[in-house]
């Protein structure tokens, strides 16, 4: 067992261990304490800084003597006694052996033996580290830049349900995260995922992706409007779209509001079409619906072609397609399958007014599953958006008081329907709504003020670990959820190296036995 | 200039009523006897023409001598098989039709390297170029379209038809029944025209980078969700398409046998007493002279059971007023009184034996201590879709009845050896 | 102002001085030693003071080095704690002072001094300050001296070896009563086992006839000579006679780019004169300890030594508060009359604060 350093001095959440010679402790690291009876503490490096027995002033003296060239053939005598480096660390878990051989993880109470040695963790410090029901996979435990072949799962139940904030900035790892996670979870119907892709990068049309999980065939639905062979054409009948999708999602006017409204009363679910092709709606004025036909157009691409058929410029509307669409996804999702929604080609509207089509149905649905008492036996269903603050930030919701995403955020935990929500800017997403995402993973981030953030609405106290979320590589990252008893730091595996390890979730070669 | 005709679904030998089989059997021959007199070339057919792989052998005769009335009016069939009258482990009745040239089955391919390549079938009159898939149940014939050699058939020049037998996801209405179906993009794009079936609704789209894509509907029907929804203003035919390089024309002809008369009642917060009195009273009044009398009653009862109510007294009513036939569709009653467990709900019988067997097949476990290739082969046919599929065809094989002559001993044989090929399994001499 | 150095200026006739010449620098050899030098030092502190007693805590510690590689102590502890009780008591119409010494552990006692050496009178000259009284806590330091000699003893006995050096803070010379017994003692211990004692002193109070410092002088001579560039000894310096201060006398610049020139001392019996070359080789090892870039020409042993041996303000305090706590309030009560008297200076420090 590497010792790693003695604990000099300090207190309850920042400790000071000075470092061993020819030791390297690295910010992350977990450290080790032992105590009687098998027992021990994890301590987790959060800074590091240098001590020396020597003032600063004669170091720095001697720094630029040396620098200038005198003094040459003189040095420190005792280098590594006199000149060290002190790291400081908290105590995140306090292990205890009960019931005969049972590791329990408690919050740590107390402190740990003055003067002791602290060891660089091994991987048998961390079996208390159990796979939960329902689990979902994030990474493998890593302590500085160190991983541990010890997987971190998490109850898939309980963290979408109560949702999930992944914040990072760009080129952290977060699409590597998604889809390691969503691959973990193809084959379990536990929950249903909903993934509004707008980099079509889910899927793996041109390389590995989650088509080739051997469960994908059965538990993944991929729409897109430019399907690969096998995959469903992204389109929705008209008669989808209905007024209260738009809220939040595009700015109307009152008036242009109102003359849907009037339009929805009238014509049902030809609303759309009859403003479209400019029917008549009573009382309102003939501006307004001018202005509203230029705005579907703008937004939806829908207009009167000249025949007078109503055309979709996306051809993700239609009259004649789609129909099913949302009751298919709806129905996916109810069964536990995971549908990834391309929106590479789409604005960022269209590609929420989909998002919200669909979770307008989901929420109502399960709203009414919960009245019948049926929702226990319902998997949890859970909407992956990027870029959250699109729908989340503190503007948008007071302009627009709301949408569907915004609702599912404060409510939908008692619906079991969950948000995931990426962002780069964690921000200007208001308290009340981070409050509620019970478990971030979090990657590297270079602004302090988003750091600062991130910290403040953790679900355990990291408050010192502002420097280890700034030195985050590539593919680490820290979990902070309600449901671990402290935050976790994990590497997130590249997802083609995972998807080899875990190569009985590839697709299999079998021969098909072909009766034409 | 061509022109050809396009009907799905017949389902010959449906209905355990001999009065509706024999109407299904009528609506079958009076569409073989409109294509004559429309005149067309040729008439495709996109699957089920009959309801199971050996049907009623009265049936199959009077339908062989419609059809071989139609070839010698020199009117080719073109067909593909569907997911009822054709499986894969056994001959089925289609089978053997086909290989006496009564119709041409036009789903011929070469498999190489897990990839399809279907081969075109030249109609000699029109030079249409025929196609396609066949169904398989489930939607397993989804894989097929998968491995389907796309680029070869969009390569091909000339006026083509792609004929298949599934649901397309896309192409689905909301009333549809179906959760099973393939996606668009699994098809060969620029056919000229596709010719559909399994769905028994009438539809026909044009879709971008495709081309037009038609359901002709069933002609009659094979449940009784059909009949309500002919009742309900489905209409019910072929569909009559004109072309020449391209489609000129299409037209739908109606088929009509019977008129229908349906209602429906909700028993949502009703008892059961009350639901007894509003079907006596509507099978009292109702003007069911002639036609198919169909009720249905779906929902909760507030009190009382379904078995409370007497519905073969209800049944009879409408026969005494002259009804050819009487159907009360109760298969979604329930009752708020608490059912009884293992008790299974559904909108049709078809829905119930779906369910039951999906549950039972879903808590199917194998005897562990089975090993080798016997443990394989129960695994690939006992689990998962597999099972279903085999579920269903051994339920179908069990329903075969015993044929006029055939000795009881000769019928069981038959049975157990149907039984036994469905487990790729043989009778040890 | 440009004097000439002159002479070293002894008052003790029992020192014969040699003028100062550029010929006595000698070059240190530059070699490799495997030999170990130990350094002892000590230090304490005053806890409870008053007039007619004194409590103190003192410490002694050594470390070991070979080159500039620390060796561990393998059979005595490095570091030894005691308390030193002083109390006056009157003899024959003196005030004598009475010691009781109460190492931290009972294995400790061995290598303090005998109590009854530390009974002295309060007018012992050897003790005095000036003319006065000496005061009691004289006495705490007298009982260190005489606890580092005797240290010395068991540290050459039991942790060196033949050939082996050991170097104390300060110089052979001993001048309070009974403090030569234990330092024959110790320097028996060392030329038994063949251990060089050795002392070297940071600071010196010697003087030249002309009146400079006299080892800043040796060191202005080194400019002019041919070790100006180099580390060197000087030797000799003066001729000792004084029984109580048995050794050899040398100045020493342990580093060529030191500034500092000290006063080097080795047991007189230990010194050949026609042969020099072992004290060279002393002086070299000491040389290669005298490295460290902090304080380049001073052993880094010694630097070691005096911090380990402190006795630190916060001890000091911590120990006073546990001195207070210990005995009972009738017993401080008493004594705190005795403090008072001599602690009011203490008080307006505080208040001028």
């Amino acid at each position: 067992m590497q010792i790693a350093g003695s604990i000099v001095y300090g207190k309850h959440g920042s400790i000071m261990i000075r470092q061993k010679m020819e030791t390297e402790i690295e910010l992350g690291d977990l450290l080790v304490v032992d105590q009687a009876g098998g027992n021990y503490s994890i301590l987790q490096v959060y800074d590091l800084q240098y001590g020396s027995q020597i003032p600063d002033k004669n170091l720095e003296m001697i720094s630029g003597m040396k620098l200038e060239g005198f003094r040459a053939d003189m040095d420190f005598m005792e280098p590594s006694l006199r000149n060290y480096v002190l790291a400081m660390v908290k105590s995140v878990a306090s292990i205890k052996v009960e019931n005969g051989n049972e590791k329990k993880v408690h919050i740590p109470k107390t402190l740990p033996q003055f003067m002791s040695n602290a060891r660089l963790v091994q991987k048998s410090d961390l079996d208390f580290i159990e796979t939960p029901k329902n689990p979902v996979f994030l990474g493998y435990v890593r302590s500085g830049s160190k991983v541990f072949d010890v997987e971190v799962n998490l109850n898939g139940v309980d963290v979408f349900t109560h949702h999930l904030l992944i914040p990072a900035t760009t080129g952290r790892g977060k699409s590597n995260l998604i889809k390691v996670m969503l691959w973990s979870i193809i084959g379990k119907d536990y929950c249903g995922i909903l993934v509004l892709d707008p980099h079509d990068e889910y899927f793996g049309r041109h390389s590995k992706g989650l088509k080739d999980h051997s469960c994908a065939q059965d538990n993944l639905v991929y729409y897109s409007p430019k399907p690969v062979a096998g995959s469903i054409s992204l389109v929705f009948d008209f008669k989808s779209v209905k007024p209260w999708h738009f809220q939040g999602i595009v700015e109307f006017t009152q008036a242009q509001h109102e003359a849907m409204t009037v339009a929805y009363h009238t014509y049902k679910n030809d609303w759309l079409c009859a403003i479209v092709q400019g029917q008549d709606l009573p009382n309102v004025d003939p501006k307004t619906v001018a202005v509203l036909q230029r705005k579907i157009d703008t937004v939806l691409g829908l207009y009167l072609d000249d025949q007078g058929k109503i055309q979709c410029r996306t051809n993700v509307f239609s009259d004649t397609l789609g129909s099913r669409t949302v009751k298919d996804i709806l129905e996916a999702l109810e069964s536990g399958k995971k549908v990834i929604v391309d929106t590479s080609r789409f604005t960022d509207e269209i590609e929420l007014l989909i998002g919200s089509m669909i979770l307008h149905e989901v929420f109502n649905n399960y709203k009414r599953y919960k009245l019948e008492g049926t929702l226990d036996q319902k998997p949890v269903i859970s909407i992956i958006v990027e870029e959250a603050p699109r729908v989340l930030s503190q503007d948008v919701l007071k302009s627009a008081g709301g949408n569907i995403f915004s609702t599912i955020a404060r409510e939908g935990r008692k619906f079991k329907v969950g948000l995931t929500a990426i962002t780069q800017l964690t921000s200007i997403i208001p308290k009340t709504v981070l409050a509620n995402m019970n478990t971030k993973i979090i990657l590297g981030n270079e602004l302090s003020s988003e750091r600062s953030a991130i910290i403040d609405s953790a679900s355990q106290d990291l408050s010192t670990d502002d420097q280890n979320i700034a030195s985050l590589d590539k593919g680490e990252a820290i979990i902070s959820s309600n449901f671990t008893k402290f935050a976790i730091p994990i590497q997130v595996p590249l997802f083609e190296d995972y998807i080899e390890k875990n190569a009985t979730g590839t697709k299999p070669k079998e021969q098909t036995r072909v009766v034409l | 200039m061509g022109r050809f005709a396009h009907f799905a679904d017949c389902h010959l030998g449906a209905w355990r009523d001999p009065k509706l089989k024999e109407l299904n059997l009528s609506s079958f021959i009076k569409a073989l006897d409109g294509c004559v007199s429309e005149k067309v070339d040729f008439i495709i057919i996109s699957g089920d023409l009959f309801d199971t792989t050996l049907p009623d052998l009265a049936i199959v005769q009077r339908a062989v001598e419609k059809i071989r009335e139609v070839k010698d009016k020199g009117i080719p069939i073109y067909l593909t098989y569907g997911s009822h009258d054709f499986a894969p482990n056994s001959i089925s009745m289609i089978d053997i039709l086909n290989s006496t040239g009564l119709f041409k089955k036009v789903v011929e391919a070469e498999v190489t390297d897990e990839k399809i390549q279907l081969r075109f079938v030249t109609d000699s009159r029109t030079g249409a170029k025929i196609t396609g898939l066949s169904g398989r149940r489930l939607g397993l014939e989804k894989k097929y379209f998968e491995m389907l050699d796309s680029e070869n058939l969009e390569s091909e020049a000339g006026f083509k038809i792609f004929v298949f037998h599934n649901a397309i996801i896309e192409l689905r209405t909301p009333t549809a029944s179906y959760s099973e179906g393939v996606p668009i993009s699994s098809f060969p794009k620029g056919f000229d025209y596709y010719a559909g079936g399994h769905v028994h609704e009438n539809l026909k789209h044009e879709v971008k980078d495709y081309g037009l894509v038609a359901f002709p509907g069933c002609l009659f029907g094979a449940t009784f969700t059909d009949l309500e929804l002919t009742a309900k203003g489905e209409k019910r035919g072929f569909f009559v398409v004109d072309f020449e390089d391209k489609i000129e024309n299409v037209r739908f002809v109606e088929v009509k046998v019977s008129d229908i008369f349906f209602e429906e009642v909700n028993a949502n917060k009703k008892t059961a007493k009350q639901i007894a009195e509003t079907l006596s009273k509507i099978a009292a009044e109702a003007d069911v002279k002639g036609k198919i009398a169909l009720l249905k009653v779906d929902g909760e009862l507030l009190s009382g059971k379904p078995s409370d109510i007497n519905f073969t007294e209800i049944r009879q009513t409408l026969y005494d007023r002259e009804a050819i036939v009487a159907s009360i569709n109760h298969y979604n009653l329930s009752t708020e009184e608490k059912m009884n467990p293992g008790q299974v709900s559904g909108k049709s019988r078809q829905e119930i034996e779906a369910k039951v067997f999906s549950d039972m097949v879903n808590s199917f476990k194998i005897d562990p201590t089975l090993k080798g290739t016997l443990k394989a082969k129960l695994e690939k046919v006992l689990t998962s879709n597999a099972g279903i599929e085999f579920a269903n065809n051994l339920l179908n094989s069990l329903k075969l009845e015993k044929q006029e002559g055939e000795t009881k001993r000769d019928f069981e044989e038959r049975v157990l050896k149907n039984t036994l090929h469905l487990l790729d399994l043989e009778v040890k001499p | 102002m440009d004097v000439p150095a002159g002479q070293p200026a002894f008052a003790d006739p029992r020192y014969n001085s040699f003028a100062l010449n550029t010929d006595y620098f000698y070059p240190l050899p530059k070699l490799r030693h495997e030999r170990k030098i130990a350094f002892i030092d000590g230090g304490s502190a005053e806890i409870v003071g008053a007039p007619n007693f004194a409590v103190g805590l003192t410490r002694l510690y050594f470390c070991v080095f070979k080159g500039d590689k620390r060796s561990e102590a393998a059979n005595i502890p490095q570091r030894i704690d005691f308390y030193t009780v002083c109390y006056a008591v009157p003899r024959s119409n003196q005030i004598v002072y009475k010691t009781e010494l109460v190492p931290v552990k009972e294995e400790w006692r061995k290598y303090l001094p005998d109590t009854a050496d530390l009974e002295l009178d309060s007018f012992d000259r050897t003790i005095m300050l000036g003319l006065q009284r000496a005061p009691i806590s004289r006495i705490l330091e007298v009982a260190r001296v005489f606890a580092e000699w005797r240290f010395s003893s068991f540290i050459a006995q039991e942790e060196l070896e033949e050939g082996d050096v050991l170097v104390r803070d300060g110089t052979l010379q001993t001048t309070v009563t009974h403090e030569g017994k234990y330092a024959d003692e110790a320097y028996q211990a060392a030329l038994q086992e063949k251990v060089y004692f050795t002392a070297l002193s940071k600071t010196s109070t010697l003087f030249t006839e002309t009146g400079q410092p006299l080892f800043s002088a040796i060191h202005e001579l080194s400019e002019s000579s041919r070790m100006k560039d180099d580390a060197w000894y000087y030797y000799p310096i003066a001729t000792i006679t004084q029984p109580d201060h048995k050794a050899e006398m040398l100045a020493v610049k342990l580093h060529k780019q030191s500034e500092y020139v000290f006063r080097f001392e080795v047991l007189k019996d230990q010194v050949n004169k026609n042969n020099f070359g072992e004290v060279e080789l002393i002086i070299s090892a000491l040389a290669e300890n005298s490295k460290d870039v902090c304080f380049p020409g001073y052993p880094y042993g010694l630097i070691d030594a005096d911090k380990f041996a402190r006795v630190s303000m916060t001890e000091k305090t911590v120990n006073e508060f546990q001195f207070r706590a210990a005995v009972s309030r009738e017993v401080w009560d008493k004594i705190s009359k005795f403090v008072k008297s001599s602690d009011a200076h203490e008080l307006l420090n505080r208040l001028i604060r």
